[in-house]
């Protein structure tokens, strides 16, 4: 039943892409819209600032509709487009440690947008164990590990950091990000495994 | 297994990226071994970690700082997207000095191109050739000196003469005429200005948004005309521009008596991805129910079971809310 759903869904996509290669504009939009919301969370984790995450949306999205008629179905329409996503990802996160050698970093203060939580403060405001809930021991230690994790990340390459990301903050299986990075599972794998070193190193003796 | 391989494979054994037996080995070995067992204890709290600190969006619950990002994100890509889809001004421009350029885009225009400059070439040009001849009039065939316009040239129809008396060359005759731009005036309840107007809208692969646009506010009042009526039925449903569609589905308001109209709401309430286009519509069926449609809209049982469905399960807060009044409206004017 679960697999009679899921191959009706696949067909549903793949006439809507053959649409949206046809011209039409509405069946991009839709397609858009399925997916969209992911391509907007990985690009605020990676970028943390609201602005990077519309620049990354857009460039992504416009490279889709240039290049749709290229798409040859040879994989799932949602591998191909977070191989563009994840290029343009990788785009801007080299551009931005290119940057980052040039101009002092920024501080905590700096920035402000729509969502109101670009700064490296509000994104651990999102972090759900800084709530509520927690009594105010567990919440510091919380945020001093949130702090550490993302201080971590910043010590991550564009690839491992994207490859971390997609595995943790995406759920994707390491055969998928492959896929969608245009690379083996095995270079994955090396990625994540010097990610998961990196992190263990900056979060020894508090786990 | 041994203890260094375990150490190799902690990341993809606590994030369930092993082998089934790989997995069962290393728990073996973990079961026997006490530092092994620790070390995967420390990658799973690792893991833990790293998930509890993922953050949160919710780009679901309308007014959210995440779901506005969201929505100017996808406001922008449609601009973006509107920009792309119109020709860079150096293309149109590159296409006036380049006319293999359009000819390739238009191959029928170019067969017939490519005919009339053999007919030119193998006809006209050796008579024009002669001493004293300008240009060439023969019945059935008028070659002018100066060149027409290829961009307005239509050819309708080309026929074979057979040869002229003394010469071997086939003859042909060609219908050719010019369209040259022609300015018209008139009330979108002129025949021919509907008909215009009616042309731009039926063709839009044809026309820019822009045109598309002017051509259905002009026909706005006139959607008491059933042709007109179909063509923003359709343009509601699926114009490839939002305003366009908009402005359709507002000239339709005043037609909640027509099944067809009726339906075409429906469609969109049921499908249409953008939730924009969702309120406009309920707001249309509850525009109409303050008119004379109010009793086909109470009989309408489909239209009632769309609205019920779309108060209870549309993702879009304001939509739900929208549908139940809109359902509460039309009960209510049943009561009285």
């Amino acid at each position: 039943m679960a697999r009679a759903r899921t191959r009706t869904r696949q067909e549903d996509e793949d006439a809507l892409v053959r649409e949206a290669q046809a011209g039409d504009r509405l069946a991009f939009e839709e397609l858009v819209r399925r997916y969209d919301r992911d391509v907007l969370r990985l690009a605020m984790n990676l970028m943390r600032r609201s602005e990077d995450a519309r620049d990354i949306y857009q460039e992504a999205f416009l490279k889709v509709y240039k290049n749709l008629h290229r798409f040859r179905f040879e994989c799932s329409f949602y591998t191909w487009l977070y191989r563009v996503v994840t290029n343009v990802c990788l785009d801007h996160l080299r551009r931005r440690s290119t940057r980052k050698e040039e101009q002092a970093p920024e501080t905590e203060s700096s920035g402000s947008s729509e969502s109101g939580r670009d700064t490296t403060a509000g994104f651990f405001e999102r972090q759900p164990e800084l709530r509520a809930e927690a009594n105010p021991e567990q919440r510091l230690m919380g945020r001093e590990i949130g702090q550490l994790i993302h201080s971590a990340l910043g010590l991550l390459s564009p690839r491992e950091r994207l490859v971390f990301e997609m595995k943790h903050y995406q759920g994707l299986k390491l055969r998928v990000i492959g896929d969608a990075l245009g690379t083996s599972e095995e270079t994955v794998k090396n990625s994540l495994f010097r990610a998961t070193q990196k992190l263990r190193a900056q979060l020894e003796g508090l786990l | 297994m041994k203890c260094e391989d375990i150490g190799r494979l902690l990341p993809f054994y606590v994030s369930d990226e092993v082998e089934p037996d790989t997995a069962e080995a290393i728990a073996r070995h973990a079961a026997e071994c006490a530092p092994c067992r620790a070390a995967i204890e420390r990658e799973q709290k690792l893991v833990q970690a790293v998930a509890a600190a993922a953050p949160e969006y919710d780009f679901e619950s309308e007014g959210s700082g995440d779901a506005r990002l969201l929505a100017k994100c996808r406001d922008a890509l449609q601009e973006a997207l509107d920009e792309a889809e119109q020709p860079s001004a150096w293309q149109r421009l590159s296409v006036l000095w380049n006319p293999a350029q359009w000819l390739a885009s238009q191959p029928g225009l170019a067969a017939s191109f490519l005919l009339l400059f053999g007919v030119v070439m193998g006809v006209g040009v050796p008579r024009l050739l002669e001493p004293g001849n300008g240009s060439v009039s023969q019945p059935g065939v008028t070659v002018e000196a100066t060149p027409v316009s290829q961009r307005n040239l239509n050819v309708s129809d080309i026929r074979l003469l057979g040869p002229e008396e003394g010469s071997p060359a086939p003859r042909y005759e060609v219908e050719v005429s010019e369209r040259r731009p022609e300015v018209l005036q008139g009330t979108a309840s002129d025949e021919r200005m509907r008909r215009i107007f009616l042309n731009v809208l039926q063709n839009s692969g044809k026309f820019d948004s822009g045109l598309r646009l002017a051509a259905t506010e002009a026909l706005g009042d006139r959607s008491d005309v059933p042709e007109v009526r179909e063509t923003f039925c359709e343009l509601a449903r699926k114009d490839r521009n939002l305003a366009v569609r908009l402005k359709a589905m507002e000239a339709l308001a005043s037609f909640g008596d027509d099944d067809k109209v009726r339906n075409v709401l429906m469609d969109i309430l049921l499908r249409d991805p953008n939730p924009g286009m969702r309120i406009e519509a309920i707001t249309t069926l509850r525009a109409m129910a303050e008119g004379s449609a109010l009793s086909k809209l109470r009989s309408d049982e489909r239209l009632r079971s769309v609205l019920r469905d779309l108060s209870e399960k549309d993702p879009n807060t304001n939509i739900r809310v929208q549908s139940a009044a809109a359902m509460r409206q039309i009960a209510q004017r049943e009561t009285h």
